[in-house]
């Protein structure tokens, strides 16, 4: 039996669903109740869509769960669906759901409520197929369903295979972990079949664990192949044109992929179907190539030589440079590259510095440029004398698959020549491979600054001088002092009365925010004067002259603090009048502060 | 070894030759020069970097921060000639024009190291704070002073104008002044008028008279840095132990790069 299915649960409610639900229910409870029941029993029924298939054509499973009355169904719990060789069965769809509402014969409102899902089942054979009943759980109670076994019936399309092209070039039974691999499809279809569409069913293309598609090599005139029915994906292939089978004009297509596989198993192939639908009223044609797999093989550890970096053959290489006869101290552009149907992409670059006879050159870069079928490494070598006559060969070890061994295959040495300098008669690179150079004996020193600075002043800046410096806190302390001495000759700054007198504007500022009224302005304005005479705001209290007690202030200064002061009291004492306000009281408390320090 | 003296000698040769003799005309060469010698340093050429840098450096009318770079890269020249003795010299006088070069002192570590001589900067506390106070040339250590009576007068300003409320702001101006004085301070005690500083790595031995046949009255270590008084061919007056005395010129490299000195 296969495992048993785990259909999603449905979505809990929402609140303001759950509110919708509340209030049908309410709409439809009367009816409900009226009809004389509110318990009603579940039916399931399981079926085929069709008892007869083309192969290649999809056939699915349908059970259907219907309840009538007042109550919510529940969905599929789980099923166990059975095994019956030749048959694939797909993963469940659904549920999908329907309600409706009928009056009965006494007038009466019914509900029925159906949840619907559907497994899709293939076959890979013509054949008649038997399908056993299997048990499920729905709506909270198990079952067996259906009630007799279903039988389907695979017949071979025969207007499909005259009609349609499914040819797969032949696959390896068999390959090495790392061994790339070629899924070469040729797809057509009769230039007499007319009208409807085309689908390409591989289900296992990017399914496959541990395999890796190779970067395809595209030309930029292929084809979108549609492989899913909605039409989202689609695989690239080559348009080959029309060409002529049996005598017949086919419209032709290939898809051409390679692959590898990363580790040790069963690569699995399930059956590859193209679908050609003809419209409204004529069947589709189907043609099928049966599912296979590949046994992928560890590559063998008995004979893998040490340097062996994961190169899987076949693998040819060559080599090539642009210039072979420079100047010492000049660089030496070696191409090495690397061919064939081998794995070109998964082995490590050969590192030239581990390689014998490289000891003479200085390797300054490398680069790497993998496609599936080549792969181009450039080096840029420094011969580090004039003795350096060749470039030696670059061996690389490689997996043979058809020998199943290993083999060593490397570059033809090449002969170069190199001119010494003989002016200068010192190799640059001297100190390079060399222990007791200053470079390696202090690696953190830092470099030379290159680039020359042309703006800047000529000479260090010049300071005011170390006494400058003395003079500037004699003069601190000396300022401090004789400053402290004068205003301590007033009384000390830091006193009570001092701190209320420099903060009696703003005090003022506060109060006449606060101040509703020609009675709170007055107090505020008395209290300010106190503050700022040292007197108490009892004493201000009905003055409208300063007399005595702000020395300093002008004629014009007094006036214009009676007639505030005036307005203030008739506002506040007999009404009527219009008071200043708060910025008239502020004005002229700081030109109380301006004049009479 | 005797290559070296002689790339050495050239070098002093030089610098002293740009140092009296300076001229105007030479800024445009002198450019020429500083940027060929990189171009020599990276394909290999050693001698025609150092060559083209000295002479770079010889252009009175050179900027500063110009004359900073080129002692720098004639220490890194020095270094790889396996000379970290000349290096440091070279190290210290571009700090003396910047002292905020990091890769010169950072390289100074190194060549003090590689010289057996112990670090200027070393670890603790102190030393950090030291090496804080040496990152400000003179002249940005006097106006450091001078801001520091600023503040301190401010602090007693306010103290004076708002009383004891405003203590603090006079005890603050009073705190920063050791911050404030000791670039100052340190520059003081390490100034040393015409800098030269001691290359020979067994040291100078001291003399009465610039005549070698003459007792010896003491011996300057490598590293050491004295002021220097005036020149003989071959000799140099030193400040030693206070006294007047002499030393051989080809073992003293010269710190001070300012042609204004």
């Amino acid at each position: 039996m296969h495992a048993p299915i785990q259909p999603k649960n449905p979505p809990p409610l929402r609140p303001w669903r759950a509110l919708w639900l509340v209030a049908l229910l309410a709409l439809v409870t009367p009816f409900a109740s009226a009809q004389g029941g509110g318990s009603s029993r579940s039916t399931v029924d399981v079926s085929l869509t069709s008892g007869y298939a083309k192969l290649g054509e999809e056939v699915r499973i349908v059970i259907r769960a219907t309840v009538s009355g007042n109550r919510e169904l529940g969905g599929l719990e789980s099923m166990e669906l059975p095994e019956v060789e030749g048959l694939t069965f797909g993963r469940v769809l659904g549920p999908s759901t329907s309600s409706r509402f009928e009056m009965d014969g006494r007038g009466r409102m019914v509900g029925t409520q159906t949840l619907t899902y559907a497994v899709p089942l293939s076959a890979s054979r013509v054949g008649t197929f038997e399908i056993p009943q299997f048990p499920l759980r729905i709506d909270g109670k198990d079952v067996t369903a259906p009630d007799a076994p279903m039988t389907l019936k695979v017949l071979e399309d025969i207007e499909g295979s005259r009609a349609l092209v499914l040819e797969l070039e032949e696959m390896p039974a068999q390959v090495f972990e790392g061994q790339p691999y070629t899924f070469d499809l040729t797809i057509g279809w009769s230039m007499g079949v007319r009208g409807g569409s085309v689908l390409l069913q591989v289900p296992w293309w990017g399914r496959q664990d541990g395999v890796i598609e190779l970067q395809p090599q595209l030309t930029g005139a292929e084809r979108g192949f549609p492989i899913d029915r909605r039409g989202r994906s689609e695989l690239a292939v080559s348009d080959l044109g029309v060409r002529e089978r049996d005598g017949a004009p086919y419209q032709l297509y290939r898809l051409r992929r390679r692959f590898v596989a990363t580790r040790p198993g069963a690569v699995s192939f399930p059956r590859t179907v193209l679908e050609v639908s003809r419209g409204r009223g004529r069947d589709a044609l189907y043609q099928v190539v049966p599912g296979f797999s590949i046994d992928v093989v560890p590559v063998p550890e008995e004979g893998r030589p040490l340097d062996w970096t994961g190169a899987v053959g076949p693998v040819e290489v060559s080599r090539d440079a642009q210039r072979r006869d420079i100047d010492l101290g000049d660089s030496l552009e070696l191409s090495v590259r690397y061919s064939g149907s081998g794995n070109l992409e998964f082995f490590e670059a050969p590192k030239l510095e581990r390689i014998e006879g490289f000891e003479r050159f200085r390797v300054l870069a490398s680069t790497d440029e993998k496609t599936p079928f080549l792969r181009t490494i450039e080096y840029e070598l420094v011969p580090m004398g004039p003795d350096v006559t060749e470039v030696p060969p670059i061996p690389l070890s490689v997996f043979d698959p058809e020998a199943g061994g290993y083999v060593t295959i490397a570059t033809e040495p090449m002969a170069i020549r190199v001119n010494g300098v003989a002016a200068g008669g010192e190799d640059p690179f001297a100190g390079v491979g060399a222990s007791e150079t200053p470079e390696e004996r202090a690696p953190t020193l830092r470099d030379i600054q290159p680039r020359p600075i042309a703006a800047g002043p000529r000479s260090k800046a010049e300071g005011p001088g170390a006494g400058a410096g003395v003079v500037a806190l004699l003069l601190a302390l000396g300022g401090w002092v004789a400053t402290r001495r004068a205003v301590r000759r007033r009384g000390d700054p830091g006193g009570r009365r001092a701190r209320a007198k420099r903060g009696a504007l703003g005090a003022l500022r506060r109060e006449l925010r606060g101040a509703d009224g020609p009675g709170a302005r007055a107090l505020a304005l008395e209290r300010f004067l106190a503050a700022r005479t040292g007197t108490s705001p009892g004493e201000w209290i009905g003055r409208s002259s300063f007399e005595g007690s702000l020395d300093g202030a002008s004629a014009e200064l007094e006036r214009s603090f009676a007639e505030v002061r005036e307005r203030l009291d008739r506002a506040a004492f007999q009404g009527g009048a219009v008071a200043p306000g708060a910025d008239e009281v502020v004005a002229l408390a700081i030109r109380i502060v301006q004049e009479v320090r | 070894m005797f290559a070296r003296i002689t790339r050495g000698a050239m070098a002093l040769l030089f610098l002293m030759g740009g140092l009296l003799l300076g001229s105007g005309s030479a800024h445009a060469q002198a450019e020429d020069g500083a940027g060929s010698g990189a171009t020599l340093w990276r394909t290999g050429d050693r001698d025609g970097a150092v060559r083209a840098w000295t002479e770079a450096l010889a252009a009175a009318d050179a900027p500063a921060a110009e004359r900073a770079r080129l002692a720098y890269n004639l220490g890194i020249a020095a270094h790889r000639a396996d000379d970290p003795l000349l290096a440091i010299a070279w190290f210290t006088a571009c700090l003396r024009i910047d002292p905020r070069h990091h890769d010169a002192r950072a390289n100074l570590a190194i060549a003090r190291t590689d010289a057996g001589l112990e670090d200027v900067d070393g670890g603790g506390p102190a030393s950090a704070a030291l090496g804080w106070a040496r990152r400000y040339t003179r002249s940005e250590a006097e106006w450091l002073a001078v801001l520091g009576g600023v503040l301190l007068l401010a602090g007693g300003l306010l103290e004076a104008f708002r009383g004891r409320p405003a203590r603090i702001a006079l005890v603050l101006g009073a705190a920063v002044q050791p911050v404030m004085w000791a670039p100052l301070a340190v520059a003081i005690a390490s100034d040393v008028p015409d800098a030269h500083m001691v290359v020979e790595p067994r040291g100078l031995l001291v003399y009465p008279m610039p005549e070698p046949g003459t007792d010896k009255v003491g011996k300057l270590a490598a590293g050491d840095v004295v002021e220097a008084l005036d020149e003989l061919p071959g000799w140099r007056k030193v400040r030693f132990q206070g006294e007047e005395r002499w030393v051989r010129a080809s073992g003293l490299a010269p710190l001070d790069l300012d042609p204004g000195l």
